[in-house]
């Protein structure tokens, strides 16, 4: 007797266990959204800010070198947490979401600004630079850190691609000029490869990785055309895009003028330095890097120009900066690094001490006059400010990053013979409509 | 006649009483542990499966959650990449399990005879059981790299024009199957090996006196009493065959093209680089059902057969 | 009624020639050229085995090679085996600012600690349901085994969510709790067959001696169930310790981060810095590697009692 009533009522135990979790469950409101930046305390001497950098790069390098100044100046100690560049729009991403601001200080990259920003998750920086300092950005280099009229990070380098070349190589072919445009320069490289030698005259990229969509991007720009046309709707499937593909696969697949395989930065960068490649599009900081004997095969054989176009001789723009995390505990400590690690005097040290073209004016002016300049690095910052000021920058969209995604994989599509131009195209078309569209 | 009626009720209470200890001991015994799986697991779920009927969003100064019905799912279903990342991991956990036992049960033969070192052998064959599959991966990705890769300098050795491995499609697809294949191997032959080790050796002999050839012999006698290890294999393998991330994550990164993506990559990357949780949460439902399907087919394969539980 | 001639029945001196010979060596008396012919076998057999461990091992043996090697020797073509000019910088720079340290400790304390909850949760759970079954323990421990068969990204959002909220995003403790559900249900699917099996007279033993369940579990089972506990334990410490998902999308500094995310994080756009990940890899390896050695035997037959258990 007694069993079976116990036995009846366990056996009602489980389904209104079932049903108290559901009912939870569903109760259970979705998360709500998070924000909960605090600390700003007038006296920051003391504190420690975390500085979110991409690993290995020249600028981690120079601001892990010149932090102890700031902390001397201000009495903040930096602490620099290195993030893997594929991984940092993620990381720094899903630690704004998270609230917990681990990270005080982002190093922003452009291309994912825009989304970050529209989502509340970077600190509004217009008091920290007033008129003053804002008429000291070069041109439109500012409009690179801003969104919906808002600053939201300040730049401390704003650079495109430009074209590195081997001057031994050209000498050795007779070629007096590096190429203005496309067809130049395809004609160059199939001049300048030597397979026996183990030497191509370019290398093209095809990796699926978001450097690799900044490079198509470029060669969209390069052919007259864009990825967004005036309304900021996405172009992805445009006559300049097929235009850049057919030239890529032209040159990768018929001239053969670039060594076999899907190749990324890494690879561009490492082959280029290693010697094997006469003619690569790279970033500027590659210049001091290609004159130090430590790390380049080439030293001294090297130059640059701008890009070859078709007609535009012009390379998408991007901008690096920083920018304060609203979740941040220690916002205004945090600030203070932002205004003083892109103050004119600190841009100087980083422009020379790394080769690279910053955006205030009073600082490429006091590297103008550096009298420690040789002509090479002289000319070459020349070209990168060139560069710059033809140059247009990306859409300033919190879609922006899967555009990039859609692009790079139609870049790895075509390049692998996975897919036609046009079918890859169309394809990153649909998926940059439908980002668009949800970021409306 | 009157002793067992006298003792019968007795007899009768006490085996109650002690049923009910046991069954409450049983009780008291696993609840701790089933409350911390609910709690780690039936709840999360089943939090999940009601976000993924709402829309919701994370930033600063969202609009607050509203319910969407299978908006979500709809989303998810209609996106190419969802669909390429199912169609490919199932495609994977089909071609690993098959290679798996196709490769791994030579091997288990072969050291089920030997006799000499088969300690050793079998300790060097554990041990990519204990290699973090990141650590492996990191390693494969090495391997298998132009110039400098030890898989590429060997074929050119041979008079091989070594390939891309990461540029073609297949190739790409390949080194995650092998690198998987590395890290699962060993726990497939040691399972078959015990499995063997129940094959008497007498039956294989009489049946060669009788005249029958090795694969005959194979596939009448051995592969049938090695059910049961098999399908252990399939049960535990499937589960972690679709669990593929981490190779994924360092060799490809998904590509090329998004051919070596799969669900858990796709799922990542929807929540951490898109930070779309409504259609995460829709994905990740989806993908469980799916997992449970494949999973509760092999169940109920093994139910029919020789059930020890 | 045939029988097999037991030992009573031979008389002295005969060999007892029903036992099965193993035809791989050579009868007595067969000449010089078959016992040269199995010796030529075996020593073939060997040469096959260590080839094969050594292409088996490869990816391990190269992890050990590379951590000692320059960079120019690490990207040498062709590539070397063994370095030429070994070297410990590339340790010495790992350990040099200690993240990598930081993170073993994250590793170490993540792993023992779930580790250890799960042993407390586990061990009486198993027992509980190898001993003492109810009406629902049969399904209860269906569903926790099938959590086994879960794919751990599938709880990293809702995990994510809720740590979010109660702050536990980049916290060592909230990982130890999102890795119970890893580790738990492997502790109790190794032990509950072994607890099974378990002889029901000890038990019977124990409970007419006067002691109640949790003593009898304590003072007669456990004891006695020292190595497949040490199994299950081992292979619950391996399941948190080679995580990577969940604690890749749980932790963001190396305060939280465990050994796998910072050895993956090695990779990056300018270059794979490989000297300084294998340099941390061997540091994460060698525990294990020394603790499979050590265990080896019972490691091999808690794989294989799989087979039979189920």
């Amino acid at each position: 007797m007694e069993r079976r009533k116990s036995g009846r009522a366990r056996r009602w135990i489980t389904p209104l266990a079932v049903v108290a979790a559901t009912a939870l469950g569903l109760a259970g409101c979705a998360p709500s959204s998070g924000g909960s930046g605090g600390g700003s305390s007038a006296d920051i001497s003391g504190q420690t800010i975390t500085v979110g950098v991409e690993t290995g790069s020249p600028w981690q390098a120079f601001y892990t070198k010149v932090a102890p100044e700031f902390t001397k100046a201000t009495g903040v100690k930096v602490k620099f947490l290195p993030v893997p560049h594929e991984s940092m729009q993620q990381q720094f991403l899903s630690d704004a979401v998270s609230g917990s601001g681990a990270y005080d200080v982002f190093t922003v990259d452009q291309t994912w600004m825009p989304q970050f920003a529209s989502k509340g998750y970077l600190a509004d920086l217009d008091s920290i630079l007033p008129n003053s300092e804002r008429s000291d950005f070069v041109g439109k280099t500012l409009d690179t850190a801003t969104y919906d009229s808002k600053l939201y990070s300040v730049p401390f380098m704003v650079h495109n691609l430009v074209l590195y070349y081997r001057t031994d190589l050209f000498k050795a072919a007779g070629i007096t000029a590096p190429p203005k445009t496309w067809d130049e320069y395809r004609a160059d490289a199939k001049q300048l490869t030597d397979q026996a030698a183990g030497v191509y005259g370019t290398i093209i990229p095809g990796a699926q990785d978001v450097e690799v969509s900044t490079r198509l991007e470029s060669y969209i720009q390069q052919a007259g055309g864009d990825i967004v046309d005036a309304k900021g709707a996405p172009t992805l499937d445009s006559e300049a895009a097929k235009k850049a593909l057919t030239m890529m696969t032209a040159i990768q697949n018929d001239d053969k003028s670039s060594p076999s395989g899907l190749h990324d930065l890494t690879d561009i960068q490492g082959q280029f330095l290693a010697g094997k490649v006469a003619m690569a599009f790279v970033w500027p900081y590659l210049y001091g890097m290609a004159q130090d004997p430590r790390q380049s095969k080439v030293v001294g054989n090297v130059d640059v120009a701008l890009n070859p176009g078709d007609p535009d001789q012009v390379a998408t723009t991007f901008s690096w900066s920083f920018g304060v995390n609203s979740a941040s505990k220690h916002s205004a400590a945090a600030k203070k690094w932002v205004s003083w690690s892109t103050s004119s005097d600190i841009l100087k040290q980083l422009s020379l001490s790394q080769s690279v073209p910053v955006p205030r004016s009073s600082a490429a002016d006091a590297v103008a006059k550096e009298g420690t300049l040789n002509d090479g690095q002289k000319h070459a910052f020349s070209i990168f400010n060139e560069s710059v000021s033809k140059s247009a920058t990306m859409p300033m969209t919190p879609a922006f990053p899967q555009y990039q995604t859609a692009m790079s994989v139609a870049v790895s599509s075509v390049m692998s013979g996975t897919q036609t131009i046009d079918a890859a195209l169309s394809e990153a078309q649909k998926a940059a409509e439908s980002a668009h569209d949800s970021a409306k | 006649m009157a002793t067992t009626t006298a003792l019968a009720p007795r007899r009768r209470s006490g085996s109650n009483i002690a049923l009910r200890r046991n069954r409450l001991t049983g009780i008291a015994l696993t609840a701790p542990a089933m409350i911390a799986i609910a709690i780690t697991v039936l709840f999360p779920l089943l939090w999940t499966v009601s976000l993924s009927f709402q829309s919701f969003d994370l930033a600063v100064d969202a609009p607050p959650a509203s319910f969407v019905g299978f908006d979500n799912y709809a989303r998810v279903l209609a996106s190419p990449g969802f669909l390429k990342a199912l169609v490919q991991t199932l495609g994977y956990v089909i071609a690993t399990l098959v290679l798996e036992l196709v490769v791994a049960m030579p091997i288990a033969l072969l050291l089920n005879r030997a006799t000499r070192g088969s300690r050793v052998l079998r300790l060097i064959i554990a041990i990519p059981i204990m290699i973090a599959p990141i650590v492996a991966s990191l390693a494969f990705k090495f391997l298998f790299s132009n110039g400098y890769g030890f898989v590429n300098a060997a074929l050119s050795f041979v008079g091989i024009d070594p390939p891309s491995w990461f540029a073609s499609v297949w190739l790409a697809r390949g080194t995650v199957l092998v690198t998987n294949m590395w890290l699962a191997l060993p726990f497939v032959i040691l399972v078959l090996l015990a499995g063997l080790s129940n094959v008497p050796g007498e039956l294989n002999e009489a049946a060669k006196t009788d005249g029958a050839n090795a694969w005959q012999r194979f596939t009448h006698i051995t592969l049938p009493l090695l059910k049961p290890a098999i399908l252990i294999v399939l049960v535990i393998r499937i589960a972690d065959a679709f669990r593929v991330f981490d190779s994924v994550y360092v060799l490809t990164g998904g590509g090329p093209a998004n051919s070596t993506d799969v669900m858990s990559s796709y799922l990542y990357r929807l929540m951490f680089s898109s930070t779309d949780f409504s259609g995460s949460s829709a994905a990740t439902v989806l993908f469980v059902i799916v997992v449970g399907v494949c999973a509760g087919a092999i169940f109920f394969l093994l139910r029919d057969r020789t059930h020890k539980a | 009624m045939t029988s097999t001639p037991s030992a009573i029945d031979r008389r002295p001196g005969e060999r007892d020639r029903t036992a099965l010979r193993d035809p791989r060596t050579p009868r007595r008396g067969a000449g010089r050229r078959a016992r040269s012919s199995a010796a030529t076998r075996r020593t073939a057999f060997v040469v096959i085995a260590v080839a094969a461990s050594f292409l088996f091992l490869l990816p391990i043996i190269w992890i050990f090679t590379t951590a000692f090697k320059p960079t120019s020797e690490i990207f040498a073509i062709p590539p070397t085996l063994l370095p030429v000019a070994p070297t410990t910088a590339n340790f010495a720079s790992v350990f040099s600012d200690g993240v990598i340290v930081k993170m073993f400790g994250n590793s170490l304390f993540v792993g023992l600690g779930a580790t250890i909850m799960s042993l407390v949760l586990g061990v009486p759970a198993a027992f509980g349901f190898a001993k003492f079954r109810y009406r629902l323990s049969g399904v209860l421990l269906g569903g926790a085994l099938v959590t086994r068969m879960f794919p751990p990204v599938a709880l990293a959002l809702p995990f994510f969510l809720e740590f979010r909220q109660l702050g536990l995003i980049n916290n060592t403790a909230g990982l130890i709790i999102a890795y119970i559900p890893i580790v738990l249900p492997l502790v109790i699917w190794m032990l509950e067959g072994f607890f099974r099996d378990f002889p029901d007279e000890v038990l019977e033993a124990a409970r007419l001696d006067g002691l109640g369940t949790i003593a009898s579990l304590w003072r007669i089972v456990l004891p006695l169930s020292r190595p497949a506990i040490g199994v299950a334990a081992l292979f619950g410490f391996l399941a948190a310790w080679n995580e990577f998902v969940i604690a890749l999308s749980l932790t963001k500094t190396p305060d939280a981060q465990t050994m796998p995310v910072g050895i993956a994080s090695y990779i990056t756009q300018f270059q794979t810095i490989w000297g300084q990940m294998t340099a941390a890899s061997v540091i994460y390896l060698l525990p294990v590697l020394v603790v499979t050695l050590i265990a080896q035997r019972g490691i091999i037959s808690g794989l294989m009692s799989g087979a039979t258990k189920g």
